[in-house]
């Protein structure tokens, strides 16, 4: 009996990094995305300057926080953002900038999955965002209309991460839309993202 | 088939029936509501429903709700309610006096002042207790049974969703004196939202088996009743029919949420202002063309209902979708001969022009999420075009 719930424990925990692990690379996907890829960029571009998107899981803290910044989305893990802005000497400039602050709630958005199988099947591609919807998986606090213009947004992502066979299985705009940039090329610049100049290049 | 998990709540007790209305007095009292705040119309204060309900009591009563309700209504409605110190709601009037209400209750048992703090999905726990009970006045929303309330943001012009299963009433009152001043029209287009609630139920991606019997059940009730209804306006079987098949059309679509209509509907609103019964009414044809691919036989299934057994047993299965849409097609047309119902977007006075923005409103409706079939922009322009 013990052995099985050590077994299930251990198999959260790992599901739990993992979740954790692939928000992190999705919103570094997104960063990406938010610069390249023309749909990305046209949907993200209508959110105000300091807006805020912060995906993660019920009960823990956000493993993805993305401001929008006129240099381009700054990335940022909850755990990181606490302790910017708790640090006591930091000048408040600085802890605006790594905290990822943001004390209107109407410019944020939070989504999170209510368990950790949910926020499992939906970054292994076993669901769209669109099913884990439709499974209840998922908490929104923000405007709805925000929550599917970034869920877009994420599909776009995952369908550039995601091997290509799983993904038009699990999203379903996969299936139809052609991606205009190469997998790899979105692998590779992950590794490296450049920020924007004033005038939004790179 | 069953789907892998699915949720259901319906925590409303529902009174239906000629004498309803004389059962809420002892209803405010058994929630323990003694000074309710009353939302009305001032045409159903004027019509004499308080008399019908037991005569006058202290309440606070507040009449001054536009037809498009705003956060600013709200949050004034509720300063009052608190000010004033009221216990309890009671809401009587349409949808919009309906989603009025809700917002004013959520905002007095979660403690807030702001209608943007409950933007959102599904993260309001439960708050303070506050009675509230419903009347609706219309047979169609089904808002006395859904967990969703659509208010209009002052700022930004767009109509916001906010869902939660604390927007629920505790008591909802069907009797059909509340529907009787309903003019045909009226009756029609909201016949026509609670049959595109329905249906849309029945074939979203939320659908689970109880509340596909809701909307099954619901349609067969509109088929029978929706067109005698608009032609004979006094007759109180008809509206207390079309009451109840509203109401479960409600918990169908409170349980399964709606999809690609009700997305391009709210849109048609924001931009074209149509109203939203009409508009579910010209778009639910064109929507089931569009996706009879992937959700034909969910539409023969329901064939039965709004048609009758024998009909649809003498057409073969693999039409028996198509042959619903041409049904809904020939209640639409009688209903704009009758009460002139539009049925073209020409008819309700949107224009070419506008398409592209109701388009682009539409992809980033929450509605679409639960759609069988994945929309992008160049889809719903089609489906726009093919319903002008």
């Amino acid at each position: 009996m013990e052995e099985i719930k050590q077994k299930i424990l251990h198999r959260r925990t790992l599901q739990k990094k993992v979740v954790d692990l692939m928000l992190s690379v999705l919103g570094q996907g997104l960063k990406v995305c938010a610069s390249h890829d023309p749909m990305v960029r046209e949907t993200l571009e209508v959110f105000p300057e300091d807006y805020v998107f912060a995906l993660g899981v019920y009960g823990s803290r956000h493993p993805m926080i993305l401001q929008n910044r006129s240099s381009g989305l700054y990335r940022t893990h909850e755990s990181f953002a606490a302790v910017c802005r708790k640090i006591p000497m930091a000048p408040s400039a600085m802890a605006r900038r790594f905290g990822a602050n943001q004390s209107d709630p109407t410019k944020m958005l939070e989504i999170r999955f209510k368990n950790v199988e949910a926020g499992w099947r939906m970054v292994t591609g076993q669901v769209s965002a669109a099913q884990a919807y439709a499974r209840h998986d998922l908490i929104i606090r923000g405007e709805i209309h925000h929550a599917m213009q970034f869920l877009r947004c994420i599909e776009r992502v995952e369908a550039y991460l995601l091997p290509e066979a799983l993904a038009k299985r699990a999203l379903p705009l996969a299936k139809r839309t052609h991606l205009p940039l190469p997998r790899w090329w979105v692998w590779v610049r992950m590794l490296h993202v450049k920020k924007k100049n004033g005038q939004g290049e790179e | 088939m069953l789907p892998e998990y699915f949720e259901f709540h319906n925590p409303v007790k529902l009174l239906c029936g000629q004498t309803a209305l004389e059962n809420i007095p002892y209803e405010m009292g058994r929630l323990g509501c003694k000074k309710p705040f009353l939302l009305i119309s001032r045409t159903m204060l004027d019509g004499g429903i308080l008399e019908m309900m037991g005569g006058r009591y202290q309440a606070l009563i507040g009449t001054d709700i536009p037809k498009d309700s705003s956060f600013a209504v709200v949050e004034g409605l509720a300063r009052q309610a608190r000010e004033e110190g009221c216990d309890g709601i009671l809401a009587i009037g349409g949808g919009s006096v309906l989603d009025t209400a809700k917002a004013v209750r959520v905002l007095l048992s979660q403690g807030c002042t702001s209608v943007r703090e409950l933007l959102g999905s599904e993260w309001m726990s439960k708050g303070a207790s506050v009675p509230f009970l419903m009347v609706p006045t219309t047979a169609g929303t089904g808002s006395e049974c859904t967990g969703v309330a659509v208010v209009q943001d002052d700022q930004t012009k767009v109509k916001q969703e906010l869902i939660s299963d604390q927007f629920l009433p505790d008591v909802a009152v069907l009797d059909p004196r509340a529907t009787e001043k309903l003019p045909p029209r009226l009756t029609a287009s909201s016949g026509m939202d609670a049959l595109t609630h329905a249906i849309e139920a029945y074939t979203g991606l939320q659908k689970n088996p109880i509340s596909s019997a809701y909307a099954f059940s619901a349609v067969q009730m509109i088929g029978k009743n929706l067109i005698a209804a608009v032609r004979e306006p006094k007759n109180n079987e008809y509206r207390l029919s079309m009451a109840c098949a509203s109401t479960m059309a409600g918990i169908a679509f409170s349980n399964s949420m709606v999809g690609l209509v009700h997305a391009i509907a709210h849109s048609l609103g924001a931009v074209g202002a149509v109203s939203h019964g009409e508009a579910v009414g010209i778009m639910l044809p064109k929507v089931m063309r569009w996706q009879m691919d992937c959700v034909g036989e969910g539409y023969g299934e329901l064939l039965s209902a709004f048609c009758g057994l024998e009909y649809a047993a003498e057409i073969p299965y693999y039409r028996r979708g198509e042959k619903l849409v041409e049904a809904i097609e020939d209640t639409l047309m009688h209903l704009h001969q009758k009460c002139g119902l539009p049925y073209s977007l020409k008819d309700a006075g949107v224009s070419r022009k506008d398409l592209r923005q109701i388009a682009q409103l539409s992809v980033d409706d929450g509605a679409l999420l639960a759609n069988p079939k994945s929309a992008e922009k160049s889809d719903v322009i089609k489906i726009l075009e093919m319903a002008l």
